[in-house]
């Protein structure tokens, strides 16, 4: 066996810890870190459930189900490429942890970028950061557009996540900077599939202050066993402002579904919330109003007033209370189908947001 | 009446206290960095992750400061025209939907001068009194 030369496997030693170390030291500069969490508490007056089934819906003994967190890992590989990815865990879904999203970002020019792999659902205001309680005022994003429980049709408006590719612009001109995300792909869900989805949002933003936002999308069911889904066509409308102009907060927004022919699961959902920021407080009035099934047997019409405060009381984290009231003009809009509700039922929450 | 002229006295001491001037925010870069001067807006855009361009430069990295930093107040409420917390939440959105990635968080002035003395695709902000020439000023807020 040949000895090795010390001073050269010296030498190549130190190399490699030096390269070793500025390597680490380069990607320690490429790769950063977040999460965010959140804990709520939701109680109502009445025993049926609303937002869910038994064992997540808000009802009379009180509910956590609202607690999630997240971790966020972005990679930049270099000045155009990036990798971003975000792990999920909350109440909901028994704290099963899962990628809630994780894609490469290709920057083409400072304008156009191209996206491809498991994406955040892009339509809405809101849908984008919707678990990240700390970036909206209220403890969750309006029911009748942002979920995807509530009764088995539910507004079907927003998912969580597809998997397909994107392509971004924007521009600027003056104070106003205009984007458009052109995507496709598909949606997995419990149970179903939508495939061939396609859609394109466009954004007006004034100097970050007030945004107007037009979402549109369509794909098709797949789903297994059932005849009358499968093979539909599913198209969704939405159309938003949100203001944030001289402490005044401002949301209106709607959204408008149909489920192919099925007209029990059209549906058109809108709400509006205004806020005044005062200090660290920022009290909030919302409404929101939902129809679904219009003319037909099963037709629900259902809408909530809360009343909410944010309180800002550490650097980033945020304490929130909410007071609504449900009420269910017909059918059982976002409570268990077969349930019969009361005509109004109320509801308070609690929740503590934080970034980090 | 002389206890009223101190009591007034101390009265306009503290509305003076109380409207100094506060520090004056430098938007800084590496010298070597080919950075020509910014405007207010381009700033504004740059540090809320709506551009990634500044004139003479291929790529930047954005250095900011930590929540605790006095420095890091000034420069969200001169520069980005936001109070802390609604920076904070305008970047929880920006990062939680992946749209962009916010700019590294150093402790305080020293660290950030020190890191874009040292960086040629570095553009950071500092209070201006601590500025020297191993930066470049591409923009002063007061």
């Amino acid at each position: 066996m040949k000895r090795i030369n010390a001073p050269i496997a010296s030498l190549v030693l130190c190399s490699a810890l030096v390269s070793s170390q500025t390597l680490a030291a380069s990607w320690a500069d490429r790769i950063s870190l977040g999460g965010f969490a959140s804990t709520n508490y939701n109680l109502t007056n009445s025993d049926t459930p609303f937002n869910g089934p038994a064992d997540i819906g808000h009802d009379d003994k009180g509910s956590w189900s609202g607690t999630r967190m997240g971790l966020n890992i972005n990679a930049d590989i270099n000045n155009r490429f990036r990798f971003a990815s975000q792990f999920f865990a909350g109440k909901a879904e028994d704290f099963d942890l899962h990628i809630d999203w994780a894609f490469g970002d290709l920057s083409l020019t400072d304008e156009i970028s191209i996206r491809a792999g498991k994406i955040k659902f892009p339509v809405g205001l809101v849908n984008e950061y919707a678990q990240v309680g700390y970036a909206m005022p209220w403890i969750d994003t309006p029911v009748v557009i942002y979920t995807e429980m509530g009764s088995p049709n539910g507004p079907q408006m927003t998912r969580e996540s597809y998997t397909g590719a994107s392509a971004l612009g924007n521009i600027s001109a003056g104070d106003w900077t205009l984007g458009a995300d052109l995507f496709g792909g598909e949606v997995a869900l419990e149970g179903a599939n939508v495939r061939r989805l396609g859609g394109l949002n466009l954004t007006a933003d004034w100097d970050d202050s007030v945004l107007f936002k037009v979402s549109a999308y369509q794909g098709v069911m797949s789903v297994a066993g059932n005849p009358m889904m499968d093979g539909a066509k599913h198209k969704v409308l939405m159309y938003g402002v949100k203001t944030d102009w001289n402490d005044i907060i401002f949301y209106a927004e709607r959204g408008d579904v149909t489920m192919g022919e099925i007209n029990e699961m059209k549906a058109t959902s809108w709400y509006t919330t205004l806020g005044y920021q005062m200090g660290k407080l920022l009290p909030h009035l919302t409404y929101q109003s939902y129809e679904q099934g219009k003319g037909s047997p099963q037709e629900d019409e259902q809408n909530i007033i809360t009343l909410g405060l944010r309180w800002d009381f550490l650097p980033s984290v945020a304490l929130k209370a909410e007071l609504s009231q449900i009420k269910t003009n017909k059918g059982v809009g976002l409570f268990p189908q077969g349930s019969t509700p009361a005509g109004t039922v109320n509801m308070v929450g609690f929740g503590l947001d934080t970034v980090f | 009446m002389k206890k009223f002229n101190m009591t007034l006295i101390a009265a306009c001491a503290a509305l003076l206290v109380s409207t100094a001037p506060l520090a004056e925010i430098a938007i800084i870069a590496n010298p070597a960095s080919g950075a020509g001067e910014l405007d207010a807006k381009t700033a504004k855009k740059l540090f809320l992750g709506k551009t990634k361009s500044v004139p003479g430069m291929s790529g930047v990295t954005l250095v900011g400061q930590t929540d605790d930093s006095p420095t890091k107040a000034e420069f969200t409420q001169k520069i980005t025209k936001k109070q802390p917390a609604k920076y904070k939440a305008y970047w929880s959105k920006m990062i939680f939907s992946g749209k962009a990635v916010p700019p590294k968080e150093l402790a305080n002035d020293a660290e950030v001068k020190a890191y874009v003395a040292g960086h040629a695709d570095a553009i950071g902000y500092v209070d201006a009194s601590i500025v020297d020439d191993t930066v470049k000023v591409l923009l002063r807020a007061p």
